[in-house]
């Protein structure tokens, strides 16, 4: 292994780790048992939709021009954006909701989830 | 004094924990999805489908008390290794070049494999958790 390419997994790992602390902290704020959160699991879709969107806006074409650098490049897409979502938390919680018969909440995770991820991305592309 | 030290230590071993997962787990990500000449969309199915696996596994097994291995193993990790924003990057790209079946295609997958093998190794787990009492 070449040297930059360890350099290269290195800022992959430092922006995986930012980016699990951000949806730790978003679960935590968000996923309380009140309200609306005591159907969905906010914090993991607050978590996905940010992650999706900063995503898009990496692959936009000003986000090209400002961001010059290969590893930083890779630091927040692979890195940061992609480990501040998460589709093992969502698809456990998907699971819990239909173990627990919650079928019109498990659709209206999954369909929300999907729909405002594909959205928020495909507008942050074109940004 | 005492208390305030305490609780700041539990907070910071706990960021610790899931700063430290999410990096490995995007590391097992980064050396699955980058060495690997096949499709980008497999190699991220097969994360997701591996991180998933591992989740329930994680959480079943740490339960409630092992409340900071199961920061590390599934906030950390498994959340580090899946990835729910590169599925959606992938399926808006496959949109706008006017694939729509395979941004379903995409999602379909990705979800229903991962969901079905988490809700089966939960219920062979009742199961047997079950026998075993």
């Amino acid at each position: 292994m070449s040297m930059d390419t360890a350099l290269l997994y290195f800022f992959i790992a430092i922006g995986g780790g930012f980016g699990a602390l951000l949806r730790m902290f978003l679960a935590d704020i968000l996923d309380s048992s009140n309200g609306i959160q005591r159907r969905i699991p906010l914090g993991t879709l607050a978590a996905n939709l940010i992650a999706a969107f900063s995503l898009g806006w990496l692959h936009s074409e000003s986000a090209l021009d400002l961001i010059g650098q290969r590893h930083l490049f890779f630091a927040l897409t692979m890195g940061f954006s992609a480990s501040a979502s998460t589709f093992s938390a969502f698809a456990f919680q998907l699971a819990q909701m239909l173990k627990l018969k919650k079928y019109h909440d498990a659709f209206a995770y999954a369909l929300i989830s999907i729909f405002a991820g594909l959205l928020l991305t495909l507008a942050a592309m074109n940004l | 004094m005492y208390i305030k030290r305490s609780i700041f230590s539990d907070s910071f071993i706990r960021l610790l924990a899931v700063f430290l997962g999410g990096a490995i787990g995007s590391l097992a990500r980064a050396a699955i999805v980058i060495p690997l000449a096949i499709n980008p969309l497999i190699s991220v199915f097969l994360c997701n489908i591996t991180g998933s696996v591992l989740y329930i596994f994680a959480a079943r097994i740490c339960g409630k008390n092992l409340k900071l291995v199961k920061d590390f193993a599934a906030t950390g990790f498994c959340g580090g290794l899946t990835t729910f924003s590169t599925v959606c990057k992938d399926g808006a790209v496959s949109i706008q070049d006017g694939e729509f079946l395979l941004s379903f295609a995409i999602f379909a997958l990705n979800l229903l494999f991962c969901v079905a093998s988490i809700h089966i190794i939960d219920s062979l787990a009742d199961k047997f958790g079950k026998a075993s009492k």
